[in-house]
């Protein structure tokens, strides 16, 4: 089973871009990208595929777009969830947590 | 008055003691590049603690950092045991990393006595194969570890050479029952292309097996608050510190000076840098942030070590652009997650209405961002 077969319609530009300016615009060759290949998935990796063409992390717009329309007419909370910014300091203050991507929890160590 | 802090609690002051700079492994990533002989005396420690503990206040973290932990126990066990005997004026808790190779019985034995008062976390990098390939051993119980403290993450280092290995190393720890920290290591050099990308399918690999483990710990890579990015579109939010290094934090070397934390110390830096952290370079700070950063929604959660910045960098607010690809494709597998998630809901709550139209926004942004 693909892992895509969900996912008809790719928009695989999102975020790519990104991605490609932060490392200076360097990109993969296509033979460089058999790490993708994964067997648990049967991931459907051709050859002549760029890396642009198939981000594995890409949502659809189809699936948005049915998303909106089942959200269509539902009220929305005026509640954001639990804000972190100027609370998400390291919990213990240790220093050490902010050293990785951790989720600031106690004492995650630095990597 | 619950006799013991929750592990996720906030303390009220927190003091790091370098209990010794040995380590008796050599880490692919590790910060510590000259190793050195140095140890701190029981009655330092005791000199440094005490203060502390006879002042009034609420709890306070003593944490025991180095080097390898497990190399100063002939320390850190009288110490324990004086702390646990002494009539001191406010609560503690003890906390020390490890890489876990030094246990032996009659050490379990006595850890597992002092579970309360003391936690140990590991340090293990996933799969076997991914623990040898960066730090040269994978002689560590495990088992002991999840059972002494199940509470505590296992710290899962991650870095380019490994990154393949991620998902299957998460999936190896989850299933053993332990709670995980993946934490992708702050080098000196940045990683390629590939090996940013190889992150994304590692995190695509494990939206899959979360969708189908549902009791399992989430890993820090999935908790986000989409909410919060959308709107900090509209409203960019200025990066504060994110630690409490040299704020609420400090570090007490072996010969009881004091510093910011254990990278901004003599373990690690010397020379001029090591001046101008002694000179309060840090303390003298008031902004935090990062110029590059000053429109990016995911700021407040985008992890930054201003040790590291200064240690790689020289300046203690330029963040690596490694991390900056790694929590854009955090936030990306995380909507992707959402979606999927969503999708599979007979019924959607005005909350989930509410998250969609951060998700489109995010989405919207990101394209825009591209042309």
């Amino acid at each position: 089973m693909s892992i895509f077969n969900d996912f008809e319609g790719f928009d695989s530009d999102v975020f790519e871009s990104d991605i490609d300016s932060e490392l200076g615009g360097e990109h993969l060759e296509n033979e460089e990208w058999g790490g993708l290949e994964n067997p648990e998935f049967d991931f459907p990796m051709e050859s002549t595929l760029s890396v642009e063409d198939t981000d594995p992390l890409d949502v659809s717009s189809e699936d948005l777009d049915e998303l909106e329309e089942r959200a269509d007419g539902l009220e929305r909370t005026e509640e954001r969830g639990e804000i972190s910014f100027g609370r998400k300091n390291c919990a213990t203050r240790h220093g050490c947590t902010g050293a990785t991507n951790c989720n600031y929890d106690y004492a995650s160590y630095p990597g | 008055m619950e006799d013991f802090l929750h592990l996720n609690d906030i303390c009220d002051e927190a003091v790091g003691l370098l209990m010794t700079y040995r380590c008796n492994l050599s880490c692919k990533y590790c910060y510590i590049h000259k190793k050195q002989n140095k140890d701190m005396t029981l009655e330092m420690a005791q000199s440094i603690l005490e203060p502390f503990l006879l002042k009034q206040g609420g709890w306070i973290d003593i944490t025991f950092m180095g080097g390898e932990t497990l190399m100063a126990m002939n320390v850190i066990r009288p110490l324990v045991e004086w702390l646990e005997n002494g009539k001191w004026n406010r609560p503690y808790r003890c906390f020390g990393s490890t890489n876990g190779t030094l246990l032996d019985d009659d050490l379990k034995q006595w850890l597992r006595m002092h579970a309360k008062v003391l936690t140990l976390a590991l340090s293990y990098d996933g799969l076997p194969a991914s623990q040898c390939e960066n730090r040269g051993s994978n002689d560590v119980d495990i088992d002991f570890f999840i059972s002494t403290w199940p509470q505590q993450p296992i710290q899962m280092t991650i870095n380019a050479d490994t990154v393949s290995q991620m998902a299957d190393g998460v999936i190896y720890l989850l299933e053993k029952g332990a709670c995980v920290h993946p934490n992708v290591a702050f080098e000196g050099y940045e990683w390629n292309r590939g090996s940013v990308l190889e992150y994304g399918t590692q995190l695509n690999r494990l939206i899959y097996y979360y969708n189908s483990h549902e009791d399992k710990p989430l890993i820090s890579q999935f908790v986000h608050n989409l909410n919060e990015y959308a709107d900090c579109i509209d409203n960019p939010q200025k990066q504060l510190e994110i630690c409490g290094a040299g704020n609420g934090f400090q570090v007490f070397d072996v010969d009881g000076m004091s510093y910011p934390c254990h990278i901004l110390s003599p373990l690690v830096l010397e020379c001029k840098k090591l001046e101008e952290i002694r000179g309060g370079l840090v303390e003298n700070t008031i902004d935090f942030s990062d110029d590059d950063c000053v429109s990016c929604p995911y700021v407040s959660s985008c992890p930054t070590c201003i040790a590291c910045n200064y240690l790689y960098r020289n300046n203690l607010t330029k963040r690596d652009k490694t991390h900056c690809a790694i929590m854009k494709l955090e936030v990306k597998a995380f909507i992707k997650k959402e979606v999927l998630r969503l999708k599979a809901k007979e019924h959607l709550t005005s909350r989930d209405a509410t998250e969609i139209d951060s998700i489109r926004k995010l989405v919207e942004y990101e394209k825009l961002k591209k042309y």
